[in-house]
């Protein structure tokens, strides 16, 4: 395969520490994939593309008429991470969930954190996603956010960043899964050289933190996993978890609150008790009765239940809160708040445009800047400065201006690139990391998480809506 | 089981039937079509009214020619009930369904799903079409044998088969009742080779050996009927299919309006099969009753069993982090 015109330069390359010397986790890798002709690199290609048609594995893309299901873009070569880095992500993430979740448990009972000045007030009563209905309310073990997908990213010199929390309904987690599943097919020789860390126990730990939501002490809790149906674009997320876990895979329609406050299912042969939901389902659809009342998608009731602690919803009602682009920029500050620590995993650096001063710096900057509004997620509304025209620019400028607190500016970060097979050849691509954390009685880290990149040259984007593809990652003993 | 997951399973019974009787049916058509000289030919739009989607065809085409009926009952996916409509409608299913079903159950319809999808049109030539039709019978036979053989005996089972058997009742009634109406009608210089026609429809069942089993080497009209309507020991007869659904009820908890109305249907099927012979004359007002029974039969499941019964569909969508 030719490597001679593969040049990550000026980029943090997750492959080569420069043109021509590998990473010392990479160098296995990187010996094996040399070895393979270009031909061969495409047949393994092809053979993983109708390995991913075979094991169906798909994801949803709106308004595309009738194919609503379309085949998991996936680069086949793997991006490497050594164990030893991996440990201190590891302790990172736990400390950045176990703060976020006591912050949420504070915002939602005696606020505290802004009674002492940490957080400013205006953040939360004016956060879309502060939920009045969940006020006054400890779920089980003290914490919100069970399940979080956090978005890393290496810098220019190659140290991992935090992007955003995840905190609400992440995704990609079954993929995750299934990227290996192709990687052991498409380059089994591969894993006998080197140790690569499993990634497939996710499902259980996420059963057993489910499980020790439950309201009831009994050996196996009803699970449920509350889907917004066919149509959502993690649809085969929601049923290979279901299936992984041996839980029930449910719509809004197919549970109901009884007369005693617990939830129930429609079977067929009666009405059958609920313990804990993971619900994919937005707060605000949760239940008509509460929120959004013409949603279809949630339990009318639902609320009632859980508050009276009839029924454990995970993530809980409410986690949102503290999954805004704005909180986001005080995380490290509430670490040191609530836990004593200096923030293991950094953040990048954020403008918070109701602050005067990073508001005017952003308006003089914007060329160089992302912007982002606070509430979005998937990559929706952002700006991107240096890839943007005069006139978008001036659009967002005016966008700020109108709503300075919904806009936060980052600068445009040099992502780290790896390698993907693409028609020409091997070329470098950006790409991010979404490790996935669960906290119940314990909290637990994936091995690695979800690589996605960006399958267009010089791209950014990497959400899987707006075309971006993923690779297996490993974290490798060495 | 939750009700909603009943009536998914019901329907992938169904729809996993409906793509191999229609794959046998035109199958066998098309042997039949090359095997009749053209004085005894029969017409193209037969298998529009055993499919009973005439109304439907001619919406998209002019004439029920050989190319436009194969097309439109194979790879149309404007028609439901093409082949290539089931095999989608079947996996759809299937994929809201992966928790409750052997892993390789999703493997098998998805490969089937990806067969069609890439070799439906090729098939629209005779020279393909054979073995096109066989492999897909040969697919859902797999499928089917892996269910028998994999799948707990449990409310999942029960309802995969009763969509089965009520889909295969349902097929194999309008395909004789269209084929009875049609040659039984004959002038009689027309029925020299209905003989070899009504072989065809046995071999449309596989049940070219077991009827002559029961019958002897003669095939005639009375006793095809009798055994493809009225033999109890052939799984694709009415009849079996009819008890096999009885005893699948039997399981499930409110049953006591289904097994009412399959009893009276059962015992007409018998009172009509006298002897061992079924009476030609009102053939006609029988197949209407038995589809009509049958009809009931489904809308009796669907209003005690499912989710439609006690909560309505729901279309709403939100987007993915």
């Amino acid at each position: 395969m030719k490597w001679n015109t593969y040049d990550p330069a000026p980029f943090f390359d997750e492959v080569l520490e420069d043109i021509d010397k590998p990473r010392p986790v990479a160098a296995n890798l990187l010996k094996y994939i040399k070895s393979l002709s270009n031909e061969e690199l495409q047949i393994r290609k092809e053979a993983s593309q109708l390995c991913i048609e075979g094991m169906g594995v798909s994801f949803t893309v709106y308004s595309e008429g009738n194919n609503i299901d379309r085949d998991w873009p996936f680069d086949i070569i793997p991006r490497p991470i050594s164990a030893d880095e991996w440990e201190q992500v590891d302790k990172g993430l736990k400390q950045r969930l176990k703060a976020l979740n006591l912050f949420i448990n504070d915002v939602y009972n005696d606020q505290k954190i802004i009674k002492d000045g940490v957080v400013p007030g205006h953040l939360i009563d004016g956060s879309s996603n502060y939920l009045e209905a969940c006020k006054g309310i400890t779920p089980p073990h003290g914490v919100w956010a069970n399940i979080s997908g956090t978005d890393l990213v290496r810098d220019g010199e190659g140290t991992f960043r935090v992007l955003e929390d995840n905190l609400r309904v992440p995704s990609g987690v079954s993929y995750m899964i299934e990227n290996r599943g192709v990687t052991k097919r498409t380059f089994p020789e591969l894993f006998d050289e080197q140790s690569i860390m499993p990634v497939s126990d996710y499902p259980i730990k996420l059963y057993e933190m489910l499980a020790s939501l439950s309201p009831r002490n009994v050996d196996a809790p009803l699970i449920a996993v509350l889907t917004p149906g066919i149509y959502n674009s993690a649809y085969f997320e929601h049923s290979f978890l279901a299936q992984e876990m041996g839980a029930q895979l449910v719509e809004g329609a197919d549970l109901f609150v009884d007369e005693d406050d617990c939830v129930y299912m429609h079977t067929v042969n009666g009405k059958r008790m609920v313990d804990v939901i993971y619900r994919r389902v937005d707060d605000t659809f949760l239940d008509p009765e509460v929120f959004n009342k013409d949603s279809m998608l949630g339990v009318p009731g639902i609320m009632r239940s859980w508050k009276q602690g009839k029924v454990a919803i995970a993530n809980a009602p409410g986690s949102g809160v503290a999954d805004d682009k704005a909180v986001y920029a005080y995380v490290p500050d509430m670490i040191k708040y609530y836990l004593d620590e200096e923030a293991i995993l950094p953040n990048v650096k954020t403008y918070l445009c109701h602050i005067e001063e990073d508001l005017q710096y952003t308006l003089d900057n914007i060329e160089e800047l992302v912007v982002k509004p606070v509430n979005e997620s998937g990559g929706y509304g952002i700006l991107i400065g240096p890839r943007a025209t005069k006139e978008e620019h001036e659009e967002f400028r005016k966008l700020i201006k109108a709503n300075p607190r919904n806009y936060v500016s980052q600068p445009t970060l040099s992502l780290s690139t790896a390698p993907v097979v693409t028609d020409a050849g091997i070329s470098p691509r950006h790409l991010d990391l979404r490790p996935f954390i669960l906290q119940g009685k314990d909290c637990w880290v994936t091995k690695g998480g979800l690589t996605r990149v960006a399958m267009t040259e010089g791209s950014l984007v990497v959400n899987s809506s707006q075309g971006g593809g993923s690779k297996d990652t490993w974290i490798v003993e060495t | 089981m939750l009700s909603r997951n009943a009536e998914r399973t019901y329907w992938l019974g169904r729809y996993v039937e409906r793509t191999e009787d229609t794959a046998r049916l035109l199958n066998a058509f098309t042997h039949v079509m090359m095997d009749i000289p053209s004085s005894g030919k029969l017409g193209w739009d037969v298998l529009l009214k055993i499919m009973a989607s005439e109304e439907l065809f001619y919406e998209s085409y002019d004439k029920a020619t050989e190319s436009n009926v194969i097309k439109f009952l194979l790879c149309d996916e404007e028609n439901p009930s093409s082949i290539r409509s089931a095999v989608k409608a079947a996996r759809e299913n299937a994929r809201t369904l992966r928790d409750r079903l052997p892993a390789e159950a999703w493997e098998m319809l998805n490969d089937l799903n990806l067969f069609l999808k890439k070799g439906a049109e090729e098939a629209l030539h005779q020279r393909n079409r054979f073995q096109f039709l066989k492999d897909t019978v040969s697919k859902c036979q797999r499928f089917n044998g892996m269910v028998r053989t994999t799948l707990s005996r449990t409310q999942v089972y029960e309802f995969l088969i009763l969509g089965a058997c009520i889909e295969r009742a349902d097929m194999t009634t309008r395909l004789l009742d269209v084929a009875a109406g049609v040659l039984l009608s004959r002038a009689d210089n027309l029925r020299t080779f209905d003989n070899h026609i009504w072989l065809e429809i046995l071999k449309a069942h596989n049940a070219v050996m077991m009827y002559r089993m029961v019958n002897g080497p003669m095939i005639s009209p009375k006793p095809v009927l009798s055994f493809l309507i009225g033999e109890d020991e052939f799984p694709r007869s009415i009849k079996h299919c009819l008890d096999s659904t009885k005893s699948l009820a039997e399981n499930l908890p409110r049953n006591e309006t289904f097994i009412k109305n399959i009893d009276a249907l059962i015992s007409n099927l018998d009172s009509y099969k006298q002897h061992g012979k079924v009476q030609l004359e009102d053939l006609s007002e029988f197949f209407d009753e038995t589809q009509q029974g049958i009809n009931e039969l489904h809308q009796i499941i669907a209003t005690t069993w499912f989710l439609s019964a006690v909560a309505p569909e729901q279309t709403q969508t939100q987007t993915e982090v």
